[in-house]
């Protein structure tokens, strides 16, 4: 799973991400967890990987760091974010 | 750039300066505070830079022909982080540009501003893509100061690049004539008057030939104001060992802050002579004392006469607030009906 790689663009502004999804021309913002999620995500992070991000970042425990992953990663596909 | 950002009285005098996303890299960088209403500019920012691909790709498909990019997202390309260059338009060439503006408007884009003030106005009614908040400017030429001359189209075109955007097809001013364009567009604008013109003919220049440079200024006619922007873009950002002995009406430099509006009257007066070829400065002088003299677009002579009176009881005042004064109701010019969007 990864971030679409046609359509979607987006730049970094100090912590956050603004993205623009060139389909339907709308903009995204993204903070806090959900920044660190992206950036790993656009390195073709695997599901791991994101999780042990979220757990390096914020020192949480790794359940609710994957559950914050999952959530995430569902809120994209939602969006239709991502691609296989 | 630091020390002139730390010198700076405030924030609008920064973002007077358009230097205020430089600012605020910089101040985070030293990990100092950064205004929350400085990352709400570096979010628009973001979105205008994000919005320039899909615009321009459309404007590359609906246009046939050549296509010059000019300043903005071509000029931002230049500077190390393209994100601390605000803008807020896509200024383009073209060989026909009412026949550009009305291909635009039949595949989906949409004219903003009134109709009255672009009638002479040296581009055609700003264009917009619905959803995107960057808008689009169609120029036959570009704009320059008094007494100087516009480079053809086609002369133009034969001193481009392919453009920074990597849109294909799509060139821009090769950087020599880019960084000489834009200190005559900046010197039309307000001579020495704001920072960001002269970091934008640094980032230009630095990787041009400044002797295929001084022979555009030469031929466009723009040599002397050239000269003067080229001092001071030297002594206050390329090359500190440099003396910096500004002329009086561009002292606010090195310092950040705004010009006052007696500085700002000087400035357009004595800048335009300075800067016109030696045979033309007595005309232009008489043009730019003749274009204060008048009405505003719109303006009727009782506003006209208000503004003047205040601008003279605002002398000393720095410019935003006296044009904050200018529209508030106690202060006097409400009437102006056509401004820019």
């Amino acid at each position: 799973m990864r971030l679409r790689t046609n359509d979607l663009d987006w730049k970094q502004v100090d912590d956050e991400i603004i993205a623009l999804d060139r389909r339907d021309a709308s903009y995204l913002t993204i903070n806090g967890s959900g920044s660190v999620l992206w950036r790993r995500l656009a390195e073709d992070a695997s599901h791991p990987e994101l999780v042990t991000a979220l757990v390096d970042a914020y020192e949480i425990d790794p359940v609710q760091a994957r559950a914050d992953t999952d959530a995430f990663l569902a809120e994209l596909a939602q969006k239709g974010l991502l691609e296989e | 750039m630091g020390e002139i950002i730390e010198r700076a009285p405030s924030l609008e005098a920064l973002r007077r300066h358009r230097i205020h996303l430089l600012a605020g890299r910089f101040w985070r960088s030293e990990g100092q505070y950064v205004p929350a209403e400085l990352l709400s500019d570096e979010r628009e920012a973001a979105m205008i830079a994000l919005a320039v691909p899909p615009v321009l790709e459309r404007i590359r498909a609906v246009c046939s022909g050549e296509i010059v990019l000019m300043k903005g997202p071509e000029v931002a390309a230049c500077y190390p982080d393209p994100l601390v260059r605000p803008f807020r338009d896509l200024d383009l060439l073209v060989a026909d540009p009412p026949s550009a503006q009305r291909a635009l408007l039949d595949h989906g884009f949409v004219e903003l501003g009134e109709p009255a003030f672009y009638a002479d106005h040296h581009h055609l009614r700003p264009l917009i893509w619905p959803s995107l908040p960057v808008t689009v400017e169609l120029h036959r030429q570009p704009n320059i100061a008094r007494g100087t001359r516009s480079p053809s189209f086609d002369e133009l075109l034969e001193l481009t690049v392919p453009s920074a955007t990597g849109i294909a097809s799509l060139v821009a001013p090769a950087p020599a004539a880019h960084a000489v364009l834009l200190a005559n567009h900046g010197w039309a604008h307000e001579p020495l008057g704001r920072l960001l013109d002269l970091i934008d003919v640094a980032v230009t220049l630095t990787p041009a030939d400044r002797a295929v440079a001084d022979e555009l200024a030469r031929r466009w006619e723009c040599e002397r104001l050239w000269r003067i922007t080229v001092q001071t873009v030297d002594a206050l950002l390329l090359d500190p060992t440099e003396p910096f002995s500004p002329r009086r009406w561009a002292r606010h430099l090195a310092r950040g802050r705004e010009r006052a509006v007696v500085e700002n009257h000087i400035a357009r007066l004595a800048g335009a002579v300075w800067g016109a070829p030696r045979t033309q400065a007595l005309q232009v002088a008489a043009a730019v004392l003749l274009a204060e003299g008048n009405r505003r677009s719109g303006e009727t002579w009782s506003a006209k006469l208000r503004r003047t009176r205040l601008a003279v009881s605002h002398a000393f005042m720095v410019r935003s607030e006296h044009e904050q004064k200018l529209h508030t109701p106690n202060g006097g010019n409400c009437e102006v009906t056509h401004q820019r969007p």
